[in-house]
């Protein structure tokens, strides 16, 4: 599990520490001040090999990203021919400046640094702010990814330069599952229909089945069914014949994704953007504690943003029904023209709940 | 001013935010209420008021408080109690929760200590005796022309019963409410409505307070209040000729 995030110039954030981080991880604040480009740097750091790659299927071909997930783009090839695309994600834009991005987990951690060079044959050579670079055909930017996993390993390097993306040498891999569940798109029931699928033939589907319980009680069992067209999910509530998940309502929708992505991201992490989209007021208790029973279950860490007051509250609740309390609230706030996180724990957002005190 | 003096239900209203540059902090509700009220009053409309649930609630409160957004922004912290049986012991108990959350501290009640946020402290009734923000205002009414009968009731009481009541400040402030008219109020409540009027439509109108007193701030110019504030809260007593309560 992560136990600390920091970030240095990578878009609004400067210097950043975002500890301490628990199992669950919920993420306020006002518009624009970072909660998506957090989730991003999060992105960038756990899953380098994912984030860095095309959905294109090539990544010889011209610079691509799937980071840009968070914006609502599926993919975007990015081409080094116009440094302010690339130049997005430094703080800023102030490319002079590296970006570094460092985790912390009990069992080791990665560090991940992005910055400009020039391409020289007699080597690369770092780029100073004085050149005007914009116009060079030999800029490169290198996204370098170092871990830590009980040994030091050799880092890994993405070469990115204006005639394509060139991945590190072998085999490129992230080190801990990372899986998403975004609001930018839609989502469609084929994902969900593979990822119960994966479960189901591994004889997980009850994991699943008795977490959708706490919203849907007579849910029997889930099966995939192709009767009505594409493969979908049916459940089984005791009504003659099984009904497609989708016509149990959009928070059985939700509860399902959620629940799929956590299980599926065993001893990893799961970045959600918006978690209380979809969910009804009266079902966020019970969502909540479905959501820290399979995070607990499955080992997985969960980064969730929110507007919302009543899910916040609604998450306390039932993490101290939990008994188990490995919730923490994270504020993001502009401080003296920085951003910070204020983070609350068991107690202090006690306190706020109880006397109906703003935390977002 | 924005609208935090009422009771509202938690569940229905919006979270209470950080809107003002200054905070008044009370222990409960009848001081959001009472404090409210005489800000209403005075025309003084940057200062925040609310409760932090009770003495032993500030700690929490305060820890809870250092979080909210909208706390870097802060320029002043007032922070009242009541007194009870010992006003030195009182402050130094506010004292310390203070200072153990990195806030500077007064050295004495009713004064203010110059820091990020400025830090008053103000134990009731008056910084140095027993009692409670109860008594402050029953030294308002004590000249009232009922009040013969209310101490009547007491004696009557003590005489029949054998022993006074726990809390008899509080009971004689009850008392003197329910002689008002409608006989429910609770204080903070009637603090309210007479604060609805000002003083000079008060003085010549129906409104159950009038004619009674004023409680106010121990500065009468509004500017140099605006300017003290907060809080060298000497909340004083004054006879008057209309409530303004």
């Amino acid at each position: 599990m992560i136990h600390s995030f920091k970030i240095k110039n990578f878009r609004s954030f400067r210097d950043f520490k975002f500890e301490p981080l628990e199992r669950v991880n919920l993420i306020t604040g006002s518009n624009n001040v970072g909660k998506t480009a957090l989730l991003e740097a999060l992105y960038l750091n756990i899953a380098p090999a994912t984030a860095l790659s095309s959905n294109s299927g090539s990544n010889t071909d011209e610079s691509s990203t799937r980071h840009n997930l968070f914006r609502g783009f599926k993919d975007i090839r990015y081409p080094l021919d116009n440094v302010t695309k690339w130049g997005w994600l430094f703080h800023g834009k102030e490319l002079s400046r590296d970006v570094e991005l460092a985790s912390a987990r009990n069992d080791g951690g990665s560090r991940l640094t992005m910055d400009w060079w020039i391409e020289d044959k007699n080597g690369d050579i770092p780029l100073t702010s004085d050149i005007p670079f914009d116009d060079l055909q030999t800029l490169l930017l290198k996204v370098q990814v170092e871990r830590v996993n009980g040994r030091q390993e050799t880092p890994q390097v993405w070469r990115i330069t204006r005639s394509g993306h060139r991945p590190p040498d072998g085999y490129v891999f992230d080190s801990i599952p990372l899986r998403l569940l975004l609001n930018v798109y839609s989502r469609s029931p084929e994902e969900d229909t593979k990822w119960f699928s994966k479960l189901d033939d591994v004889g997980r589907q009850d994991e699943v089945v008795s977490i959708l319980r706490l919203i849907e009680p007579r849910l029997k069992s889930l099966a995939v069914s192709t009767s009505d067209g594409p493969a979908m999910i049916y459940g089984d509530i005791g009504v003659g014949r099984r009904i497609p998940m989708s016509q149990m309502g959009e928070g059985m929708v939700r509860l399902l994704s959620l629940v799929l992505e956590i299980t599926n991201a065993s001893g990893g992490v799961v970045l959600v953007d918006e978690i209380e989209n979809g969910l009804h007021h009266s079902v966020l208790t019970k969502v909540w504690r479905a959501v820290g029973e399979a995070a607990r279950r499955s080992n997985t860490q969960i980064f969730a943003t929110t507007h919302s007051w009543e899910c916040i509250r609604a998450a306390h609740e039932a993490f101290l029904q939990n008994g188990t309390y490995d919730l923490r609230l994270h504020r993001l706030e502009r401080i003296n023209g920085d951003i910070e996180a204020v983070t609350y724990d068991q107690k202090t957002l006690d306190t706020s709940v109880e006397m109906h005190l703003e935390v977002r | 001013m924005s609208a935090p003096y009422t009771l509202d239900n938690p569940l229905t209203s919006i979270p209470l935010e950080l809107d003002q540059p200054k905070l008044l902090i009370g222990e409960g509700v009848e001081e959001v209420l009472l404090f409210g009220a005489l800000l209403t009053h005075l025309g003084i409309g940057d200062v925040r008021v609310e409760q932090c649930g009770g003495k032993d609630g500030l700690p929490a409160y305060l820890d809870a408080l250092r979080l909210r957004p909208g706390f870097a922004e802060l320029s002043s912290l007032g922070v009242t109690r009541d007194a009870d049986a010992d006003a030195m012991a009182a402050f130094n108990s506010v004292r310390q929760h203070l200072q153990n959350r990195g806030f500077v501290t007064p050295i004495s009640s009713g004064n203010i200590e110059a820091g990020t946020p400025r830090v008053g402290i103000m134990i009731l009734p008056d910084g140095a005796s027993p009692g409670m923000l109860e008594d402050l205002c029953l030294t308002a009414f004590e000249t009232d022309a009922f009040t013969p009968c209310i101490n009547g009731f007491f004696e009557c009481l003590e005489t029949t019963l054998g022993n006074p009541p726990d809390q008899m400040s509080k009971a004689r402030l009850h008392v003197w409410l329910a002689a008002q008219n409608p006989p429910d109020m609770r204080l903070g409540i009637a603090a309210q409505r007479a604060s609805l009027t000002g003083p000079k439509d008060l003085s010549t109108s129906s409104e159950p307070f009038s004619g009674r007193c004023e409680v106010g701030f121990d500065a009468p110019q509004k500017p140099l209040l605006l300017d003290l504030f907060p809080f060298r809260i000497h909340i004083l007593v004054r006879k008057c000729d209309a409530i303004i309560l």
